[in-house]
């Protein structure tokens, strides 16, 4: 249903930008076909991290107001999750009444837009006010607990991840107080757990890069849960004023639990799922079901705190003491030099070994070390050592290269956001050419990764960079690791291509406004398909990357004919006509004219058809080509010969005087003997009828 | 090797003798039928001398002014021909025609009209025969530019071209390979 509400949007807008594009009298943006967005009615208070809201209207078919929330370029809107989303029927959970892809003029370019019921009263959190609420139990029983634990069961069964469970994304329904409930907000506008604080996010995901957190599971919905309870609940905040690291290195040392609720004592009942909620141990945390179970009035055995070890002494690594190790990992990128020092000096090895007694570690170091002077030690080799040291030490932890903090397939977000808004990339390709990918992610023990999965991925886009071809390099690993990210093509930068087939209308929107590219294809676009439609640009990968224009032409047509036939797409008249613009390179190839002629003639037709595939059958038939070339060798054969014959008859031409003396001369023999045989035979008849002949 | 030369001489020398026996075999046979044949050879000596002379002077291979001649003229002494056979094939029947004024006059007439025939014939043969070749070679020179003009400048074989027979443009491409035609 939802899917099929994705695909109507997507053919609404398809169907031509200006059908989106708002007439300046009403000045509204049309969407979807029945929905209005207003631009100059602005709704700050549901504003999601950048993505702006705005005041909506369905006419007709959706009744009370609605908001539309337009996605910034940099973030990538979950669509797959929206059409999951879509399907939970749950009155805690943001009625979605569409999505997809509009022009918005005030960017003067294509923007993702999810569009809600307006039912969002105040939020439970402001983001001004202090994490602690101080609500009683039964209140957060009622209010909280019971709408929530009913959504995660939803959630569960749809195997959905919110990723912005927290209190300021909840928010009270319109109405009087007495019937107010609890409505949990946007969570597809942009990647999951995006805006989530650090404090909402299980230790791991807490360690990355917002940007790059990954998908997520339920169990980090669970905790965020937990969080949430435990902050609403709270008299006291305990990390007012404090920065995310303090926040992280509390939560290492102390346990999320003990963190979290600082000096407030819980009691009863809430105190078993707040500790079963709030486990460290992916593994150990409780589920949905066993939230459930405990909503029955079940009472499940107490969760034990998460045991981390620490060493019998502590190392001193900058002038500070380490006893854990996942605390080591945060600080070994703070002086790289002094990291490199401990490994190389064997004191890291020497400490993991007698104060941690952790043999494996010491291990895993050591081959650590020895990946790391695999690439020499010239530049980059303080970088590595520091990611592949970090990774060593924190099992559970995000990938930390350079700047980075990226947690499993959180990479592909990192590195879209990183290209939109022209950040430096060459640490993405490094951490793949070097291995850091691929160490960190067979070091790695958080189990809510997809290993087996990553390590293909991680593999992939290894070989990728290798290669800086067409189809390759760190597009095709952007592409690969981030398979929601729209097209980033500059020929198509004001549109938002999420598939194919909307690149296929993008380019015959640009035709259509005369906005002809020189070659439809490039980098991104190429990378693109590459990854969501390989079989409609693989066989042109060759040709694509040829220095012959023609060859390129010929392949980036034959590219959009095979997308065209295979996703039975509607005709491309412009696209076909910007093609044939540039055809006459092609045309050059044929030798015979006539052929060209006749190609020209029946390319026209197809043009005007806007039949890309019936244009390439034409071009690069084999027979033509066959009849061409056969045609062109006979040809070749014929004037060698004429010319020969010329040069004889030049020869001959130059003593005209004797030039065909000697046939002449036959002739009147010919003559001669033929008249002379008729004379005998007359004379020879008269003599025998015995007539005087004279 | 030393003997191969001499052998490959005898193989070459075979033909001319073998012509030379047959010229010796006509030769006796035509004195044999000459004497015994002697007023028709009275006859045909004298009236053939218009052939005789025109074999004499063509220096052209096949001899095709004599033939021509020869034909008419042979044509013309045909009726006295017919009468030595059939009436009186004596040396004094024979004679009596020779020494006719008359007959020499006919016959000789009829060996002019082998001369004219030869130098008419061959004029108007010759003349439309350089018409001809100037047309062909308007033609073939109309046919070459079609060529041209169908199939490129390629069809003539003067350029460098690629492997598939388009000139080249640019040295520097690589794709391109230089193969003349």
């Amino acid at each position: 249903m939802a899917e099929k509400s994705e695909k109507t949007d997507q053919k609404s807008s398809q169907e031509g930008t200006k059908k989106d594009e708002p007439s300046k009298a009403a000045d509204v943006v049309s969407f979807a076909g029945h929905i209005e967005i207003d631009p100059n009615r602005a709704l700050p208070q549901h504003n999601v991290g950048r993505n702006k809201a705005y005041k909506a209207v369905s006419r007709g078919r959706v009744s009370g107001s609605l908001f539309a929330l337009i996605c910034e370029r940099h973030y990538v809107p979950r669509r797959n999750a929206a059409s999951v989303y879509a399907s939970i029927v749950n009155p805690a959970l943001l009625p979605l009444v569409s999505y997809g892809k509009v022009y918005w003029p005030p960017a003067k370019q294509e923007r993702y837009v999810m569009v809600y019921k307006d039912v969002l009263g105040e939020r439970l959190l402001s983001d001004d006010q202090e994490s602690a609420l101080g609500w009683k139990e039964d209140t957060v029983m009622d209010k909280i607990v019971k709408p929530m634990a009913n959504i995660l069961q939803d959630f569960r069964d749809k195997d959905f991840v919110h990723g912005s469970i927290r209190p300021s994304n909840m928010f009270l329904g319109k109405g009087s107080s007495q019937s107010r409930y609890l409505i949990l907000g946007d969570c597809l506008s942009m990647q999951a757990s995006y805006t989530q604080p650090v404090l909402y996010e299980p230790i791991e995901r807490a360690q990355a890069d917002p940007v790059a957190r990954g998908s997520g599971t339920l169990t980090d919905d669970l905790y965020s849960f937990g969080v949430s309870l435990a902050v609403i609940m709270r008299s006291r905040d305990p990390f007012s004023s404090k920065d995310d690291e303090h926040i992280i290195r509390e939560k290492l040392s102390l346990g999320s639990y003990a963190a979290i609720t600082g000096n407030d004592r819980f009691k009863g009942s809430i105190l078993e799922l707040l500790r079963g909620l709030l486990h460290d141990d992916p593994l150990q945390r409780w589920t949905t079901d066993e939230v459930l179970i405990w909503l029955d009035g079940r009472r499940l055995s107490p969760k034990q705190a998460l045991k981390r070890k620490k060493a019998a002494r502590p190392l001193s690594f900058i002038g500070k003491k380490f006893t854990q190790p996942e605390l080591l990992a945060m600080s070994v990128d703070i002086l790289p030099n002094e990291t490199v020092k401990i490994v190389e000096d064997g004191s890291l090895e020497q400490w993991l070994t007698r104060s941690l007694d952790d043999k494996k570690a010491a291990e895993r170091l050591v081959e650590a070390y020895q990946s790391s002077t695999k690439l020499g030690r010239g530049a980059g080799y303080e970088d590595r050592i520091v990611a592949n040291v970090s990774s060593v030490l924190d099992t559970m932890g995000p990938l930390r290269f350079c700047s980075l903090r990226v947690a499993g397939d959180g990479i592909g977000n990192g590195l879209y956001e990183a290209v939109v808004l022209k950040q430096d990339i060459k640490v993405f390709a490094n951490m793949f050419l070097q291995s850091i990918a691929m160490n960190w992610v067979t070091a790695t023990e958080n189990p809510n990764l997809d290993i087996t999965g990553l390590i293909a991925k991680f593999d992939s886009c290894r070989g990728y960079m290798r290669q800086n071809k067409f189809g390759l390099g760190l597009e095709r690993c952007l592409y690969l690791l981030a398979p929601e990210a729209p097209c980033l093509s500059a020929k198509v930068q004001d549109y938002y291509i999420s598939s194919p087939e909307e690149l296929m209308y993008a380019f015959e929107s640009l035709c259509e406004k005369g906005e002809t590219p020189h070659l439809f294809l490039d980098r991104h676009s190429i990378a693109f398909l590459s990854v969501h439609d390989p079989k409609s640009i693989d066989p042109f990968l060759y040709d694509l990357n040829s220095v012959d224009d023609r060859k390129k032409l010929l392949a980036n047509l034959k590219c959009l004919a095979t997308l065209q036939k295979r996703s039975k797409l509607d005709k491309f008249p412009y696209i076909a006509k910007a093609f044939s613009k540039r055809f006459h390179i092609l045309y050059d190839r044929f030798h015979d004219k006539k052929i060209r002629e006749k190609l020209e003639e029946s390319i026209e037709k197809f043009v005007k058809l806007g039949n890309l595939s019936k244009i390439v059958n034409v071009l690069d038939s084999p027979e033509v080509h066959e009849s061409d070339s056969k045609g062109f060798h006979a040809a070749q054969i014929e004037y060698a010969e004429l010319r020969d014959e010329q040069e004889k008859l030049d020869e001959q031409l130059k003593t005209a005087d004797k030039f065909g003396i000697v046939a002449g001369k036959d002739f009147a023999a010919l003559v001669s003997c033929g008249l002379s045989v008729l004379a005998m035979v007359v004379i020879l008849y008269f003599f025998m009828a015995d007539k005087n002949f004279f | 090797m030393a003997s191969a030369r001499p052998k490959k001489a005898r193989k070459k020398k075979k033909p001319s003798k073998t012509k030379s026996l047959k010229a010796t075999v006509f030769l006796v046979f035509g004195l044999l039928a000459g004497i015994v044949l002697l007023p028709t050879t009275v006859l045909l000596a004298v009236a053939m001398l218009p052939t005789f002379v025109a074999a004499f002077v063509d220096k052209e291979k096949g001899k095709t002014k004599a033939i021509t001649v020869g034909a008419m003229n042979l044509a013309g002494s045909m009726p006295f021909l017919l009468e030595l056979w059939f009436e009186d094939h004596s040396f004094e029947h024979a004679f009596s025609f020779v020494m006719d004024p008359m007959v020499i006059i006919i016959i000789y007439s009829t060996a002019v009209i082998g001369y004219l025939i030869d130098w008419g014939v061959t004029k108007i043969v010759s003349l439309f025969l350089l018409q001809r070749g100037k047309a062909r070679v308007k033609a073939i020179d109309k046919r070459q530019k079609e060529l041209v003009e169908r199939w490129g400048k390629e069809v003539s074989g003067d350029f460098i071209v690629d492997n598939y027979g388009f000139a080249v443009e640019g040295e520097d491409d690589p794709d391109l390979s230089t193969n003349k035609s």
